[in-house]
C-alpha cells in the first residue's frame, strides 16, 4: 500500500494552491455573492491556468491528468479558500458535462466540444433533475421522440448548475417509456443552448454556492439531430450515470475536502489570536477538541476520497466506495464548517470572516449529486444485498 | 499512490481470516466467560505465526511489515477481542519495546518463547492515581550496587496476574520528570511482587486485568531495558504501534458488529418482511460501513506511514481515536438492530458492545488523542 503522492503531484498541488490564493481568491467579492453573480474572471483565470481540461486528452487541449492528480488540483482550490460557487461551476462543466463527452462521445462530438471546453471558451452543464424527479431520477418525464434524422425533446429540468450561462448541456430524456427497468429507456443528448425550443427559466436564489448560477430549463419541441445522441440509444443515462458517479464524487468533492482543511487553517489561526480569560482560546480543551475533530474528519475524508480516485485511475468499479465517500465527506463538511463558525463566535455569524459563507456552502453537499439518503441505500444494498 | 494491499498481504489476510473464523471466533463466548488468559488461543496463534509477526527472524519471528500486522490484528479482534488484547499486550506492548530497546541477552532469552506461545508478557505503565498523566507516576526504582530496588504499584495491567515477565516503568530519578523514567524487566518469581486477582470488568473479560504491587523488589542491573532515563521515550514509541494496534481492535470489533447486524436483519421479520428492508435499519448498516471504511483506511495509512518513519502523530492518533469510537457507535447500532435479543448474551453483539467500550479509554484516552491532534494541527498554523 502506498498512501503518498508522487513528487509531481505534490508540486502541482503547491502550484495550484499558490495560484488560487494569489489569483482566484482576491477576485471574489461579497457583492458577487450577495447578488449571485457568476465571476467570469475566476473562470477565465482557471482556464488560462489550464484547469478546465485537466483530465482530457492532450489532442483536445487537455492536461491528460489522472484522477488522483485531478483531485489533488481540485483539493488545492478548496485549501486555498476559493469560493465553492466557482469550484461547483467548474466541476459541473468539466466533470458532469465534459467527462461524459470525453468518455462516451463520438470523435466528432469530442472534436467539436472538448477543445473549447479546455480553453474555457465554452461552459458546459448537465441536466438530470426535474421538478418532479430528484432522487427518483428515472422517474423523469422529459421525452425525446425520434422523428426521421432528429429527436424532438419536450420537458423541463431544474437545479441546473450553469443553466443560465452554459454553451451546451448533456441532457437526459426518456426515449423508451415502456422500458423495464426505466433506466434502460433513457438516453443522453448533447444540446446547444442556442437550439430553437431551448429556453432558460428563472435563475434560482439559493442558500450557498451563490456565485454558481442555477436555473430551470425548458424544452419546447426542441429538435436535435441524431448526431446529438451521446452514447447508445436508451442506455445513455445508465452509462453516463455509471461513468460520472466516481468522477463526480471525487473530483467534484475534492474542493470540499480542501475546504475542511481551509476551515481548519482559518479556525486554528483565529483561535491562537483571539484571547479570552487572559489566554488564546486555542489553549482551552473545548476549542482543542473541535480542532481535533475537524482534523480527524479531514484525515478520514482524505482516505475515502483518494481511495476512489485511486480506483478511478484503474477504471475499477467504485459505486459503493463513492457513495461512502460522498456520505461521509459532505456531512463532515457541514459539521466542520459549523465548528469553524462556532469557534469564531459572533464574528463567525457575521460576513466579515467568510466562515459564514463556508457554512452556507457546505449544505449543498448532502443534497446534490444524489442525496445522502440515496447514498445510504446504495451502500446498504451493496453490502447487505436486499 | 496505491490503496491496495500487495499480493502477499492479501493472501496472508485471507488465510488468517479463515483461521480466525474456524478456530478463534467459535471460542469467543467461552473465552469471555472463562475470565482467564486464553492460553489455547495463544498457542494456536503461535502455531500459525501470529505471535511472531512483529518479531525478528533470528528469534523465530517473521519480521512482517506493519500493514500485515494491522490486517492480522483486525481479523483477530473481529473474532475475539479478548484474545486480541491479551495476546497483543504480550507480543506487542511487552514484546515491542523489548524488540526495539532490549539487549541481545534479554531478547534471546524471552522473545523465542514469546513467539512460540510458551511465555506471557505484560507491560505496566498506568498507576492507580495516574493514567493519561503518566509522568506523575510514583513507582520508584532506587539504584543500588547490584541493580534497583522497586517500590510502588501499577493498575489495569493486562495479563498482570499471569505474566511470566512484566516490563515495569519506574522512576529511577524521581527529580528528573519524563527523563527520570526507566523500564525494568521483572520476573514473576521476584520476591516482593504480588498481583491482585483479575479485576471484574465490563468487557474483554477473557483478557485478565490486574493490579501489581512491588515491595522492595530487587532487580538485577542488566534487566533495565535500554538506557537509564529513556523509559518515557520508549513508552511513546511503544504507543505509536499501540495506537495502530488499538485501531485494529476498533475496526475488528466494528466489522464483527456489522456482520452480525446484517445477518440478523436479513432473517428477522417484522410487518411481513425482513427488517433489513426498512430504511431505519439499512441506514444504520450504511453508517456502520462508512465509519468502518474510514477507520480501516486510517489504520492502513498509519501502518504504511509508520514503515516509512514519516507518519504525523495526528494520523496515529486519528486512527486510534476514530476506529475505537467507530466500534462504540457500530456495536451500539448492532445491538439496536437486534432489539431485545441484542441485550441478551446469546447473541455476540452483547459481548461486542461491552468489548468496544474499552477502546476509547485504553492506551491513551480519546481525550488525550484529541489533545495531541489539536496541538500538532494548531502548530501548523501558528
Amino acid at each position: 500500500m502506498d498512501f503518498t503522492f508522487t513528487d509531481e503531484q505534490k508540486q502541482f498541488a503547491e502550484v495550484v494552491e499558490r495560484f488560487a490564493r494569489e489569483q482566484l481568491v482576491p477576485l471574489w467579492s461579497q457583492e458577487a455573492d450577495d447578488q449571485g453573480v457568476f465571476i467570469q474572471e475566476h473562470w477565465d483565470a482557471m482556464a488560462e491556468f489550464g484547469l478546465m481540461g485537466l483530465p482530457f486528452p492532450e489532442e483536445y487541449g487537455g492536461g491528460e491528468a489522472d484522477a488522483v492528480t485531478f483531485c489533488v488540483a481540485s483539493e488545492a482550490l478548496g485549501r486555498a479558500g476559493v469560493d465553492a460557487g466557482s469550484t461547483l461551476s467548474y466541476g459541473a462543466s468539466t466533470v458532469l458535462c465534459g467527462v461524459p463527452i470525453w468518455k462516451l462521445g463520438t470523435p466528432e462530438q469530442k472534436a467539436r466540444y472538448l477543445p473549447k471546453m479546455c480553453s474555457g471558451e465554452w461552459i458546459g452543464g448537465f441536466c438530470l433533475t426535474e421538478p418532479g424527479s430528484g432522487s427518483d431520477a428515472t422517474g423523469m418525464s422529459t421525452r425525446a421522440v425520434a422523428d426521421g434524422d432528429e429527436f424532438v425533446i419536450n420537458g423541463s429540468k431544474t437545479w441546473i448548475t450553469n443553466g443560465p450561462n452554459a454553451h451546451h448541456f448533456v441532457v437526459t430524456a426518456v426515449t423508451d417509456p415502456d422500458a423495464k427497468p426505466r433506466s434502460a429507456g433513457i438516453s443522453a443528448f448533447i444540446v446547444d443552448a442556442d437550439t430553437p425550443g431551448f429556453r432558460v427559466g428563472k435563475k434560482l436564489d439559493k442558500l450557498g454556492h451563490r456565485t454558481s448560477p442555477t436555473s430551470e430549463l425548458y424544452f419546447d419541441d426542441m429538435r436535435v439531430p441524431a448526431s446529438a445522441l451521446l452514447g447508445p440509444l436508451n442506455y445513455g443515462f445508465a452509462l453516463v450515470g455509471r461513468l460520472i458517479l466516481g468522477w463526480e464524487r471525487t473530483c467534484l468533492l475534492a474542493p470540499a475536502l480542501g475546504g475542511i482543511w481551509h476551515g481548519l487553517e482559518v479556525a486554528s489561526r483565529y483561535a491562537q489570536e483571539r484571547e479570552q480569560f487572559g489566554r488564546p482560546i486555542a489553549k482551552f480543551g473545548a476549542i482543542q477538541e473541535k480542532i481535533a475533530e475537524m482534523r480527524v474528519a479531514y484525515e478520514v475524508g482524505w482516505g475515502l476520497l483518494y481511495r476512489v480516485a485511486d480506483m478511478l485511475t484503474r477504471d475499477e468499479p467504485c459505486l459503493t466506495e463513492a457513495a461512502i465517500l460522498k456520505t461521509y465527506l459532505t456531512e463532515a463538511a457541514v459539521r466542520c464548517s459549523e465548528e469553524v463558525v462556532q469557534i469564531h463566535g459572533g464574528y463567525g455569524f457575521s460576513k466579515e470572516y467568510l466562515v459564514e459563507r463556508a457554512y452556507r456552502d457546505s449544505k449543498l453537499g448532502t443534497i446534490g449529486a444524489g442525496t445522502n439518503e440515496i447514498q445510504r441505500g446504495i451502500i446498504a444494498r451493496a453490502i447487505a444485498g436486499f | 499512490m496505491d490503496f491496495r494491499p500487495n499480493d502477499d498481504q492479501r493472501a496472508f489476510a485471507a488465510t488468517f481470516s479463515k483461521f480466525v473464523d474456524e478456530v478463534i471466533a467459535p471460542r469467543a463466548y467461552d473465552v469471555d466467560h472463562a475470565k482467564d488468559f486464553p492460553y489455547a488461543n495463544y498457542k494456536a496463534l503461535a502455531e500459525v505465526g501470529y505471535n511472531g509477526l512483529g518479531h525478528e527472524e533470528r528469534y523465530g519471528g517473521s519480521d512482517a511489515d506493519a500493514i500485515s500486522v494491522a490486517i492480522a490484528g483486525e481479523e483477530l479482534a473481529r473474532g475475539c477481542a479478548s484474545t486480541f488484547l491479551s495476546v497483543g499486550a504480550s507480543i506487542g506492548l511487552f514484546g515491542g519495546p523489548l524488540r526495539m530497546f532490549g539487549s541481545d541477552e534479554m531478547k534471546s532469552e524471552i522473545i523465542p518463547a514469546l513467539v512460540t506461545g510458551d511465555l506471557v508478557g505484560a507491560w505496566a505503565l498506568t498507576e492507580p492515581h495516574c493514567g493519561t498523566d503518566a509522568a506523575a507516576m510514583t513507582t520508584t526504582a532506587r539504584p543500588t550496587d547490584a541493580g534497583w530496588v522497586l517500590n510502588g504499584s501499577k493498575m489495569f495491567i493486562t495479563n498482570g496476574h499471569c505474566a511470566d515477565w512484566v516490563m515495569v516503568a519506574a522512576k529511577t530519578d524521581p527529580e528528573a520528570g519524563y527523563g527520570g523514567v526507566s523500564n525494568l524487566l521483572v520476573h514473576k518469581d521476584t520476591p516482593g511482587m504480588t498481583a491482585s486477582e483479575p479485576l471484574e470488568k465490563m468487557g474483554v473479560r477473557g483478557s485478565p486485568t490486574a493490579a501489581l504491587y512491588f515491595e522492595d523488589c530487587e532487580i538485577p542491573k542488566e534487566w533495565i531495558v535500554g538506557a537509564e532515563g529513556s523509559g518515557f521515550i520508549q513508552a511513546m514509541k511503544t504507543l505509536e504501534m499501540g495506537r495502530i494496534g488499538m485501531a485494529s481492535y476498533g475496526v475488528g470489533i466494528a466489522q464483527a458488529a456489522l456482520d452480525e447486524a446484517i445477518k440478523y436483519a436479513k432473517t428477522r421479520e417484522a410487518f411481513g418482511k425482513p427488517i433489513l428492508k426498512f430504511q431505519p435499519v439499512h441506514f444504520k448498516i450504511a453508517d456502520m460501513k462508512a465509519e468502518i471504511d474510514g477507520a480501516r483506511l486510517l489504520m492502513h495509512r498509519a501502518a504504511a506511514l509508520h514503515a516509512t518513519g514519516d507518519c504525523p502523530q495526528a494520523v496515529y492518533s486519528a486512527a486510534k481515536l476514530f476506529a475505537t469510537e467507530a466500534a462504540v457507535h457500530c456495536t451500539d447500532k448492532a445491538v439496536q438492530i437486534h432489539g431485545g435479543y441484542g441485550y441478551m448474551a446469546e447473541y455476540p453483539v452483547e459481548r461486542l458492545y461491552r468489548d468496544a467500550r474499552l477502546g476509547p479509554i485504553g492506551e491513551g484516552t480519546s481525550e488525550i488523542q484529541r489533545r495531541l491532534i489539536a496541538q500538532e494541527t494548531l502548530a501548523l498554523f501558528a
